[in-house]
């Protein structure tokens, strides 16, 4: 690409420097400037004005719940080694109560059952949606096949009558199955909530509805090892999911 | 802006947010979280993306702090930064999919709503002020590129102008800008206070 002349370069550094060029014109630009101080540092002058405009957005307060959220992430025992990490490893962008449900392969689906006549749910809407799709859940699969798989109950509280569910975990792993029924199904704009509670701190571990006969089963993937829990616990929330519990528990279990 | 705060400078933070130090990120967060929730609140216009770009900007600090370098930018800076450049690409994506229709009308009607410097729950910026000495379409064209991520071809294209213009509307309108800032306090006077 030819070199652009200089006093072309010079009308479009301000454009540059607020983002407002074309892909095609950056590339000349960025050659030109390499070359040139003269431009450079007309370009810091541009720079300084596109660093006022970001000052200038009049300040609005932040929801309370993401600084609750951020101290949830960062403040669970084990934490990182920031010098390790991979960027591969970064969250993706939605909040992690959202992502937190994996998605359901065969394996989930025969787990899910076995789960759901452990505890007498009947599982057939589950066998007649969970299709053989392709590639298997490899946590769901190791769950399965621990040899040192446990569960507990979940029992309901007086805010659910009626409702129960059954925890399928292994020791030292992330994921876990839940199985709930006797919960009513709830409108689009609530889900219920999964909650993992490591002393007095709550962790999200997933959204959920249940289907039209108020059952449910949910793969979870736990923040931690799910051994770093001391109980599990189910309330109402929005539809988004929340930082902290809003409602009252209507399920609840201990942890071994 | 907020006032110099007493306590450890944004850079210390910074630092110690690399060392994996929680309480440091959450310091930084109380700082200058409304900016970053404000800033993409103003891009995004939905509260909803502003909290997920929030949050998600802050939990990128949180895994990647070593990367920042304090002679390119103040720590603020660089969050802002990284802040609109997040929320533009949102922005552009939403464009490419379920809001591919938004008129020109209302995303300049919102603008008009985000610069409303009267409202008494805002604090209104020096900026807008300069801004609103622009003439409206010099000020337009930067509002469009700046904050809404459009290039100066696709404003053209929107406002249904020739390049040439939208781009001499830019250029003159940054460049009264550039003069007003040199005639007052400039931005680097603003950081040495800080």
């Amino acid at each position: 690409m030819d070199e652009m002349e200089h006093s072309t370069v010079q009308d479009l550094i301000p454009l540059y420097a607020i983002g407002a060029l074309a892909p095609d014109e950056i590339a000349p630009v960025e050659e030109h400037l390499a070359g040139c101080a003269a431009c450079r540092a007309l370009l810091s002058e541009y720079q300084l004005v596109a660093e006022e405009l970001l000052e200038q957005v009049p300040e609005r307060r932040a929801p309370d719940r993401i600084g609750i959220w951020l101290e949830n992430q960062t403040r669970r025992p084990a934490r990182r080694a920031p010098s390790t990490r991979r960027p591969s490893d970064a969250p993706k962008a939605e909040p992690f109560w959202r992502r937190a449900i994996a998605v359901p392969g065969w394996a989930f689906a025969l787990a899910a059952l076995a789960v759901l006549l452990a505890i007498g749910i009947n599982a057939l809407w589950l066998l007649q949606s969970a299709r053989a799709t392709a590639g298997t859940d490899d946590g769901v699969a190791r769950l399965i096949s621990a040899p040192d798989r446990k569960s507990i109950e979940l029992v309901a509280t007086g805010q659910a009558p009626g409702a129960h569910g059954q925890l399928v975990y292994a020791p030292g792993s992330r994921v876990c199955l839940l199985a709930l029924d006797g919960l009513a199904p709830l409108p689009p704009e609530n889900a219920y909530q999964v909650w993992l509670l490591h002393d007095k701190e709550r962790s999200s571990a997933g959204l959920f509805n249940t289907n039209a006969q108020g059952q449910a089963v949910v793969v979870l993937q736990a923040p931690d090892s799910i051994t770093e829990y001391n109980e599990i616990g189910v309330t109402v929330e929005p539809a988004r999911g929340s930082p902290a519990p809003t409602t009252p528990r209507l399920l609840g279990g201990k942890l071994d | 802006m907020p006032p110099a705060s007493a306590g450890p400078s944004d850079q210390e933070l910074i630092q110690r947010v690399a060392r994996g130090e929680s309480d440091a990120l959450l310091l930084l967060y109380q700082r200058h979280g409304s900016a970053v929730y404000a800033l993409a609140h103003y891009v995004l216009r939905d509260a909803a993306l502003a909290e997920e770009t929030t949050q998600e900007i802050f939990l990128s600090v949180w895994l990647k702090a070593g990367q920042y370098r304090s002679e390119y930018a103040l720590v603020r800076t660089w969050l802002l930064s990284i802040t609109r450049h997040r929320a533009i690409d949102v922005l552009r994506h939403r464009r490419r999919t379920d809001h591919a229709n938004v008129s020109l009308d209302e995303l300049m009607e919102t603008d008009e709503r985000a610069l409303a410097v009267n409202d008494p729950q805002l604090e209104g910026g020096e900026l807008h002020l300069l801004l609103r000495q622009l003439p409206p379409e010099q000020r337009t064209a930067i509002e469009l590129a700046y904050w809404s991520g459009f290039t100066h071809q696709e404003i053209a294209e929107r406002l249904k102008l020739p390049v040439g213009t939208v781009k001499s509307r830019i250029l003159l309108g940054l460049r009264k800008l550039r003069d007003m800032l040199r005639e007052g306090e400039s931005a680097s006077d603003r950081i040495a206070r800080r």
